[in-house]
C-alpha cells in the first residue's frame, strides 16, 4: 500500500510539474514584462493615495495639521490620484479598443 | 507508513531543487512554461510534505518503535494528545515541521503575490525554494526523522516531561514557523532587488507577511513565557537565556521593520533601510536556529543532543553574506527621492523607534555572544545575566514606550508644536497624575513609577485618539458613537490595528514592571500544618498525596491560602519525578487576578514529609497573558484587506475628495 501511495505522489508531482511544459503556453507573455501588471499596480497605488488622504483628513480634523499644510498635502495627493485615475481610464479604454 | 514518509521526504528535496532551478532558468531564459512549472512545483511541495508529516504522525500514533525518532520521543504510556508535541520535540521532527510550515507559507506567498511583485516573483520563488532545499537536505542527509533502528525496541524513551504542557502545543510551532517565516518578506525584498525592481514594488507583500510573522513570533514568545512561568518552577517568565534571546532578537528587528515599512508605503522613504532591516531580522532568525540546534550554549529551550550546529552556522554565514552582496550590487537602485521634512513628524518618530529597537536587538546580541567571546579570547567564560539586560535594555524600552505615546499623535511630514502640545495635554496630565498617585500610595521605585506613568500616557493617548476621531466623525457625518468608532477603525485599519497592538504592549509592560519591581519571593521548607506569611497572604501546608503512574511518580500537594485573614482558596501545586528521564518537573499552582498572582510551587519533597516551597506574589502578571489575544486582534485589524478602489471619472473623484474636507 505504501508503495502504491508513493507512486501516486510521484505521478502527481510529474503531472503537475510537467503539465505547463507539455502544454507550452507560448502565447503567454513573459512574466518579466512589466506591461503584464500595470493596472493592478495603479490600483494599489491609488489605494495608497486614498489611505493617505483619509489619514490626512483625520489628522486635520483632530487639529494635528494646520489648514495651510493640509491644503498643500491634499492638493498633492489629489494630483497623484488624478494622474493614476487618468492612466487607469486610458488603460481601460485601450483594453476596450483591443 | 514510515517508508512512504521517507520516500516523500526525498521527493520533496528533489521537487524543491527542481523548483529553484526551474525558477532561475525560466527567468534567465524568459520561459513562461518553465516559470509556471516552477511555481506549480512549489505548490505540490506542500502536498508531498503533508504526506511526509502525516506519515510521521501516524508512526507516533501507532508507536512504531522501529523508527529511532519515535522511540526517542514517545513511549506506550504517552497520552495520544501529546503526539503533536512529540512530533517536533526533537531535531528531526522539528525540521520536518519547519520544512512543511515554510512550504505552506511559501505557496501562499507565491499564490497571493501582489501584481507589483510578479516581474520579480521567480527570484522570490527561487530564494524560498533554496531555503527549503537547505532544510530538506539537512533532514535527508543528517537528521532524518524516518531513520530506522537496527531492531525495534519494545518501548520508547518517552516525551520530555517539560513538554507535556498546554503551552507546548503552540509555543514551539509558533516560534519555529515565525523564525522561518521571516524568509517570506526577506525573499520578496531580495527577489525585487535581484530583479532590479528595488523601489516600492515589494512593500505590500513585505508588510503583510512581516506583520503576520511578527504576530506569530510575538504569540510564540508570550506562550513561551507562560510555559516558563507555570512549569519551570522558578516563578519568572523571562530569563534572558541565550536561546530565549535568539528568538527575541529577530522579533525586535521585525518590530522595527513593520514600523519602518509604513514610512516607505506612505512616503516612499527608507527603501534601503527596510531592506537592511528585513535582512537583519532574517540573519538573526538564522542565528536563532543555529543557537537552538547545536549552538555553543546549552539551554532548556534547545535541542540538547543536536550536532547540527556547524551546518546552521554555515547557512547563517551564507544567509548574511549573499543578501549583503546583492544589496551592494543593487545599491544605486534603492535611492529614495524623499527626505525627512521635519524631525517633528511621524516618520521621524518611526526612525527613532527603529534606532531604539535595533539598540535593544544588538545589546541583546552582545549579551548573548559575550560569554562565547570571553571563552574564546580570555580563556574564561564571563556570563552576562539579567542585571546587564535590565540596565541596558530597560531604559531603551522605557523610551520606546514614551515614543508609543507620542508618535501616534504626530502627523506625517511635519507637525506643529502647538497642536502636539494640545494633543499631549490630556495624556500628559493623566501620566503625571498616575505618577503622583503612585508616589502617594508608596510606590517609589523610580523606574516603576516612570514605567507605570508611561503606560498611562500611551493608553490615554490611544483612547483620546479614538474619542476625538469618533467625535470628529459624529460632527462631520453624524455617525452615532458606536458606528462612528467602528467606521473610524475600519477607515484606517493599519493605524488603528497598530494602536490595539500598542495596548497589548502596554499590558505586557505592566506585567514586566509589576513583577520586576514589586514581586515578592520566599523559599520555605514546611511540614504539614505549618503556616507562612508572604505579603498579604498566609499559606498553610495541608498534606502531600503520592500518585504512582507507569512512567512517573506525582507528588500532589494541598495548601490553603488566606488573603488579609480571609480564606481564599485550596491550591494543588505538584512535583513529578520521571525515572525514565531521571528528572523532576513541577507545575505551579497560581491564583491569578488582574491585581496580582499568588504563585506556589514545590521545589523538593523530603523523605521526612517536609516540602520545600517557592512562594511568590507577582503583581500585574495577569495582564501579560491577556495581552496575547489583544495582540492578535490588533494584527487582524491591521491586516484586514482594503477594499479595491472603484474606478470613477477623475473629475468625480476630485469632487468627492473635496466634499470630505
Amino acid at each position: 500500500m505504501q508503495l502504491g501511495l508513493a507512486i501516486a505522489v510521484a505521478l502527481l508531482i510529474v503531472a503537475v510539474v510537467a503539465w505547463p511544459l507539455a502544454t507550452r503556453r507560448r502565447n503567454a507573455p513573459p512574466p518579466t514584462d512589466p506591461s503584464e501588471t500595470p493596472g493592478s499596480d495603479r490600483a494599489a497605488a491609488l489605494n495608497a493615495v486614498y489611505d493617505a488622504i483619509r489619514a490626512l483628513q483625520t489628522d486635520h480634523s483632530l487639529g494635528r495639521v494646520n489648514d495651510d499644510d493640509y491644503q498643500e498635502q491634499l492638493d498633492e495627493y489629489r494630483r497623484q490620484a488624478a494622474i493614476l485615475l487618468r492612466e487607469m481610464e486610458r488603460q481601460t479604454g485601450g483594453e476596450r479598443d483591443d | 507508513m514510515a517508508d512512504l514518509g521517507a520516500a516523500c521526504l526525498w521527493m520533496a528535496l528533489a521537487l524543491a531543487t527542481y523548483s529553484f532551478a526551474a525558477s532561475v532558468a525560466g527567468q534567465l531564459r524568459g520561459s513562461p512554461a518553465l516559470l509556471d512549472s516552477s511555481r506549480k512545483a512549489s505548490y505540490v511541495l506542500v502536498v508531498v510534505l503533508l504526506v511526509s508529516t502525516l506519515s510521521l504522525v501516524q508512526s507516533f500514533i501507532t508507536r512504531d518503535f522501529s523508527l529511532a525518532y519515535v522511540a526517542a520521543h514517545s513511549n506506550m504510556a504517552m497520552d495520544n494528545i501529546y503526539t503533536w508535541v512529540a512530533f517536533y520535540a526533537g531535531n528531526e521532527g522539528s525540521l520536518l515541521y519547519i520544512a512543511f510550515a515554510l512550504s505552506v507559507m511559501a505557496a501562499l506567498a507565491i499564490w497571493l503575490a501582489p501584481a507589483s511583485t510578479r516581474p520579480t516573483l521567480p527570484w522570490t520563488v527561487a530564494i524560498l525554494m533554496l531555503i527549503e532545499v537547505f532544510f530538506l537536505a539537512v533532514m535527508g542527509f543528517m537528521a532524518n526523522p524516518f531513520q530506522k533502528l537496527p531492531f525495534p525496541v519494545p518501548d520508547g524513551q518517552g516525551i520530555n516531561p517539560l513538554l507535556t504542557h498546554f503551552g507546548m502545543f503552540f509555543h514551539p510551532p509558533a516560534l519555529m514557523a515565525g523564525l522561518v517565516g521571516i524568509s517570506i518578506p526577506m525573499a520578496f525584498s531580495l527577489g525585487s532587488l535581484i530583479g532590479g525592481k528595488a523601489e516600492d514594488e515589494w512593500i505590500d507583500a513585505g508588510r503583510a507577511w512581516g506583520v503576520g510573522i511578527w504576530a506569530l513570533l510575538a504569540s510564540g514568545l508570550l506562550l513561551g513565557s507562560w510555559w516558563a512561568y507555570t512549569i519551570l518552577g522558578w516563578g519568572g517568565f523571562w530569563f534572558w537565556d541565550p536561546v530565549e534571546n535568539a528568538a527575541f532578537m529577530p522579533w525586535i528587528a521585525l518590530t522595527a521593520f513593520v514600523h519602518s515599512i509604513m514610512v516607505q508605503k506612505r512616503r516612499g522613504m527608507f527603501r534601503m533601510w527596510n531592506i537592511v532591516l528585513i535582512n537583519v531580522a532574517f540573519g538573526l532568525a538564522l542565528y536563532g536556529m543555529f543557537m537552538n540546534r547545536g549552538g555553543p550554549v546549552p539551554s532548556v529551550h534547545s535541542f540538547g543532543a543536536s550536532t547540527l550546529g556547524w551546518v546552521f552556522l554555515l547557512f547563517l554565514a551564507f544567509g548574511v553574506i549573499v543578501p549583503m552582496a546583492i544589496f551592494f550590487w543593487r545599491y544605486d537602485l534603492m535611492r529614495s527621492g524623499q527626505r525627512l521634512d521635519s524631525m517633528l513628524s511621524r516618520e521621524a518618530a518611526f526612525l527613532i523607534n527603529n534606532l531604539l529597537l535595533l539598540g535593544i536587538a544588538f545589546a541583546t546580541l552582545w549579551g548573548t555572544v559575550y560569554p562565547l567571546l570571553s571563552r574564546l579570547f580570555a580563556e574564561q567564560e564571563i556570563t552576562v545575566a539579567r542585571p546587564f539586560y535590565d540596565q541596558v535594555n530597560g531604559p531603551l524600552m522605557l523610551v520606546l514606550v514614551l515614543l508609543m505615546g507620542v508618535g501616534p499623535l504626530l502627523p506625517w511630514r511635519r507637525a506643529n508644536l502647538q497642536s502636539l502640545r494640545r494633543a499631549l495635554l490630556i495624556p500628559g496630565a493623566v501620566a503625571l497624575a498616575t505618577a503622583a498617585i503612585l508616589l502617594v500610595v508608596g510606590i517609589r521605585q523610580p523606574y516603576a513609577v516612570i514605567g507605570f506613568a508611561l503606560c498611562a500616557l500611551v493608553t490615554t493617548s490611544i483612547l483620546s485618539e479614538w474619542t476625538r476621531g469618533t467625535i470628529a466623525r459624529r460632527r462631520s457625518v453624524g455617525d452615532n458613537p458606536i458606528v462612528g468608532f467602528v467606521r473610524l477603525i475600519m477607515a484606517n485599519r493599519p493605524r488603528y490595528g497598530g494602536y490595539v497592538v500598542h495596548l497589548a504592549v502596554v499590558m505586557v509592560a505592566l506585567g514586566v514592571v509589576g513583577q520586576s519591581f514589586y514581586g515578592i519571593q520566599q523559599d520555605v521548607v514546611m511540614f504539614p500544618g505549618d503556616e507562612v506569611t508572604v505579603g498579604d497572604y498566609r499559606m498553610t501546608y495541608v498534606d502531600t498525596t503520592t500518585l504512582a503512574y507507569a512512567d512517573r511518580t506525582e507528588f500532589r500537594t494541598t495548601v490553603e491560602v488566606y488573603h488579609n485573614g480571609e480564606f481564599l482558596d485550596v491550591m494543588h501545586p505538584r512535583r513529578t519525578f520521571h525515572p525514565d528521564h531521571n528528572m523532576a518537573s513541577t507545575l505551579a499552582a497560581i491564583r491569578s487576578t488582574p491585581v496580582e498572582d499568588f504563585y506556589v510551587v514545590p521545589s523538593e519533597n523530603r523523605e521526612d514529609g517536609a516540602v520545600g516551597f517557592r512562594i511568590l506574589v507577582n503583581p500585574l502578571v495577569w495582564w501579560m497573558w491577556v495581552a496575547g489575544p489583544v495582540l492578535i486582534l490588533g494584527t487582524v485589524i491591521a491586516l484586514w484587506p482594503a477594499r479595491t478602489p472603484v474606478r470613477r471619472p477623475v473629475a468625480a473623484t476630485a469632487t468627492a475628495a473635496g466634499s470630505a474636507d
